[in-house]
């Protein structure tokens, strides 16, 4: 349990109707963002004068173009209000303190669970709703974005890149690729053990670069005014972040409306032996590409940060709840069923009478259903792995104890339970799991078969 | 529990063994080629993981690097060791014996067994060569490789392994080495009675005591009747503690496989049962349960005769024909659950030959069909309380030579050659779960290997098979964590190999 840090946890009940909102604007902001990262790439492959031209020229273009799909096929979050509210933080910054290439910045919200922010190089700076969702506050909020700022500034990423180039070029490693190739003696191991070396060279690198860029990050932090004590909050969030936002939900709990015998066994962990190995500390030491975080908020207060008590905003905590049920959306919409089922477990908890969780839920299950009934169970849900955050180690021994015929029973009843059917339900596992039940007419049938097939192409499950 | 019964076969077929496992070789060369090694790691019936060998390199002439990659029973790589061995070093086996692992590997050009032992954080904790003297012991480790994978190398929990290897003295016999995994503690080794015909299997250990059968033969091997001898070997003091002849306690018995009693104060152990004056060539007269203390002695023993006991199947019918693979011995109730296959075989027009077993001359054949599996469960006093019938597809498969040894024999070499579709059996709480392979010819679908598993909980049965056909250019099916299966398909284009692990539905 994981009670010291739920004490602070930012959330707030949800209507039972609250549904995620479709952003009316998506497509025009997302335009815009593509058309302002496509015209600076043109400009920028102009300008390349390196002898390396036209590695350089890939490794930018591929950039852009990732970030373009990303944007056009609805991984961002274009919430107004929200996109305001970051903005607002990013512009008071940049205007407080000379921030390099600050014409080039956009800010950019991932829906991705996550909790990551990350610095592109080119322009973008991109916080993921997992992030925001676990902060307790905006100061906390422009701490993040400080020091994503500040790898900006530092040019960090653009000289990774150049980095990286040049290596792939150096006479070493294309000596060391020849040797292979020639079938040399030892030429593959050789090669891998100077792949490994130069991975945590890099490692160890990254971690200069991020302890430089906390420093710069909380200068600009400061600098524009905000809180000195939040930037060490938000960091002992970071810390704590793999125990997650919310308690580890009951999974009995879950299912105990239902009038069925439960088995305390299916959320009994059985991993033994060879499954509980850990890598060693020096091993995780060797490939971390941050600093350990005690580290870091010892830096902090070194540099003046204080800690602080009381951090909640309410006005912001009731924002991050809509983020939670847009993370939930997001895994579910991506295709991640069990990220989304974990999730859904931990906000049906909070929100027992939502109708968008239970439909989530709902979903997930008759989805896992049909996955165990195809044999692709293993494609869509992980096997429990001690690394794991605690919630979802628990579901993930949970739905590997199951057994299949209980795990039927228990979704059908739970779906029959919570759900009530609507004629223009189109998902296609809910919709699968219906026909089951027989809950469709013969004429949706053939509709749900196409899509189901389309989706699972190595299905036989009709 | 382990299938011993491949035992028998060796002996009786070892003079023609390189023809019969010759497609076994083509098999592994393909495996080699592009799988490499695959296999469990198993801490007595535990899966603890797997193990995946491949080359990451030559060294230098005639060495390669090899990873052997160690995978916990989620799949996650959890030990990565670069060895460095002879290019055409096959991986054999690994075990685990709870806190360490053991991995034995064969070395053709050195004609070595080569055993190293790993902590689990990876450390090495021991390395054993054992040459390989004489050409027939190399053949025996290189032409009946399903034999001596599964049966070959056993973990002794606290103790370290034992392994167990052909030797040639003066007759056909073997090497027992066992191998500490403990500091302080010596390794040491037992050979056979060079003035016989001998080969042992380990059937199980209690405590420090490893138990194994030895069965030998006086003369030549296929021409008297065997004698069966269940010895204790003390791990920590290299001493035999007992070793009961069955002949001289008057049972005439194949032992299959045997286990510790649920108190762990006895070892039960089961097998084929044929009349006293009959030959264990001919058809057995039924089974058999023994209850033996740690000391040997045998305290009790129950027999089921097949005699007046015709297996009726759900339509009526008579099962027929039965090859016995193993046996269960029950959690819940103390219960046995014997796993059997249905076999039937037609002789060719023209029977030739004398020699019980196969003869292979005169390029006679003959063909055997496989059929359903049968479960048959027995209660303590070894009578029949339930039958389960597992139908799948009849395939039929030829055999060169002549059927001259009976239906049983018939059936250890076609499950020696892998042509009969079970595969393994594990045991859970509350039940157990079978695993087998099966040439599916549903109507309506195409034809297709299947890997079918019922599980059998609370005393219920269910079903399940998953299709395992028309993946990668080879597929391999693995036994998985207990109630799950780890398939391996390899595509060659892409030079990659697919693990998964799926759950078998109950």
């Amino acid at each position: 349990m994981h009670l010291g840090v739920y004490s602070q946890t930012c959330s707030s009940p949800l209507h039972n109707h609250y549904t995620p909102e479709i952003s009316s604007d998506a497509s025009v902001l997302s335009g815009k963002y593509v058309k302002q990262i496509e015209d600076l790439l043109s400009t920028d492959l102009q300008s390349i004068d390196h002898k390396h031209k036209r590695e350089l020229n890939q490794y930018y273009t591929k950039r852009v173009e990732s970030l373009s799909k990303l944007s056009q096929n609805g991984h961002f979050y274009y919430n107004k209000n929200i996109q305001d509210q970051i903005d607002a933080i990013g512009n008071k910054l940049v205007q407080s303190n000379t921030i390099n290439n600050s014409n080039r910045i956009q800010w950019v919200i991932n829906r991705s669970g996550n909790p990551n922010a990350a610095c592109f190089g080119e322009g973008t700076l991109m916080i993921n709703l997992g992030l925001l969702s676990n902060m307790q506050n905006l100061d906390q909020v422009a701490f993040v974005m400080a020091h994503e700022l500040a790898h900006h500034h530092l040019n960090h990423v653009n000289d990774g890149i150049e980095k990286r180039v040049a290596f792939e070029n150096s006479k070493t490693l294309q000596k060391k690729l020849k040797d292979v190739k020639n079938d040399k003696d030892s030429a593959r191991e050789d090669l891998l053990t100077y792949l490994d070396e130069q991975q945590i060279d890099n490692s160890k690198h990254s971690r200069a670069h991020e302890s430089e860029t906390d420093k710069l990050g909380y200068e600009f932090y400061t600098k524009a005014g905000f809180p000195a004590n939040q930037a060490v909050e938000a960091l002992k969030i970071l810390k704590n972040i793999d125990l997650g936002k919310y308690p580890t939900p009951d999974i009995k709990t879950f299912f105990s409306d239902l009038d069925l015998v439960w088995k305390d066994s299916w959320t009994k962990t059985t991993l033994s032996g060879l499954s509980l190995i850990k890598p060693s500390e020096a091993e995780i030491e060797k490939y971390r590409t941050h600093p350990d975080t005690d580290k870091r908020v010892k830096q902090l207060i070194e540099l003046g940060g204080k800690e602080s008590e009381n951090n909640l905003d309410q006005d912001w905590c009731n924002q991050t709840t809509s983020f939670d049920v847009e993370i939930l959306k997001y895994s579910y919409w991506a295709g991640n069923r069990f990220t989304a089922f974990a999730h859904a477990l931990q906000l049906y908890e909070q929100n027992p009478d939502n109708k968008f969780i239970q439909q989530i839920a709902a979903n997930c299950m008759a989805d896992f259903v049909i996955a165990r009934d195809n044999h692709i169970f293993s494609t869509i849900v992980p096997p429990p792995n001690i690394k794991m955050k605690d919630h979802i180690f628990d579901v993930a021994t949970f739905l590997d104890n199951i057994n299949y015929s209980a795990l039927k029973k228990f979704s059908i009843a739970w779906i029959k339970d919570k759900i009530e059917f609507q004629n223009n339900e189109k998902d296609e596992g809910l919709e699968a799991l219906k026909i089951k039940l027989g809950f469709l007419e013969e004429k949706d049938v053939t509709q749900a078969i196409e899509k189901f097939t389309s989706k699972y192409p190595d299905s036989h499950y009709f | 529990m382990l299938t011993k019964s491949k035992l028998i076969v060796l002996i009786l077929v070892m003079g023609i063994c390189h023809c019969l496992t010759a497609q076994n070789l083509k098999i592994a060369d393909v495996i080699s080629a592009s799988l490499e090694q695959s296999g469990t790691i198993k801490n007595k019936d535990k899966v603890e993981g797997h193990y995946v060998l491949y080359s990451t390199g030559k060294v230098k002439k005639g060495e390669k690097n090899f990873t052997l990659n160690i995978l916990d029973t989620e799949l996650n790589s959890v030990i990565k060791k670069s060895i460095k061995l002879p290019k055409d070093a096959s991986l054999l086996n690994g075990a685990s014996n709870g806190t360490s692992l053991a991995f034995r590997f064969f070395l053709p050009k050195e004609k070595e067994i080569l055993t190293k032992g790993y902590d689990y954080t990876g450390k090495q904790l021991f390395s054993k060569t054992i040459e390989l003297q004489k050409a027939m012991e190399v053949a025996m480790i290189t032409t009946n490789d399903a034999f001596f994978k599964d049966l070959a190398l056993s973990s002794v929990p606290g103790y370290g392994y034992v392994q167990i290897n052909p030797f040639k003295g003066k007759k056909m016999g073997y090497s027992m080495n066992f191998i500490s995994d403990q500091e302080g503690m010596k390794n040491f080794s037992k050979k056979s009675d060079d003035s016989k015909f001998e080969i042992a299997t380990n059937l199980c250990t209690v405590g420090s005591t490893v138990v194994n059968l030895v069965m030998s033969r006086d003369k030549a091997l296929t021409t008297k009747d065997m004698d069966m001898k269940l010895q204790g070997i003390d791990f920590k003091t290299g001493k035999q503690t007992f070793k009961t002849s069955l002949k001289s306690k008057r049972i005439n018995s194949m032992i299959i496989g045997g286990e510790p009693s649920p108190d762990g104060e006895n070892i039960i152990l089961y097998g084929l049962n044929f009349a006293r004056e009959d030959k264990i060539t001919k058809k057995p007269k039924g089974m058999i349960k023994i209850v033996m203390s740690k000391s040997g002695e045998i305290i009790d023993k129950f027999t089921f005769d097949w005699k007046g006991k015709s297996i009726k199947l759900d339509d009526g019918e008579e099962a027929g024909n039965l090859f016995v693979h193993d046996f269960i011995q029950s959690h819940n109730n103390g219960n046995t659950i014997v796993i059997a296959e249905q076999l039937n075989y037609d002789v060719g027009a023209t029977v030739v030959g004398s020699v019980i077993g196969l003869a292979t001359g005169g390029g006679n054949s003959f063909t055997f069909k496989v059929d359903d599996i049968v479960l048959i469960e027995l209660d303590k006093e070894f009578k029949v309380v339930g039958i389960e019938v597992v139908e799948k597809s009849k395939n039929s498969y030829t055999l060169p030579g002549t059927p001259l040894g009976g239906l049983h024999i018939i059936g250890l070499v076609a499950n020696s050659k892998g042509y009969m579709d079970y595969g393994y059996n594990q045991k859970k709480d509350d039940g157990f779960v079978i695993g087998y392979v099966n040439y599916e010819k549903a109507k309506g679908k195409k034809d297709g290997l299947v890997f079918g598993g019922v599980t059998c909980t609370d005393g219920e049965y269910s079903y399940d098979k998953i299709d395992i056909s028309n993946k990668g250019i080879l597929t391999q099916v693995i036994q998985g964590k207990t109630g799950h299966v780890v398939i391996l398909d390899y595509f060659k284009k892409e030079k990659s190999l697919d693990i998964r692990l799926e759950k078998i539905n109950f």
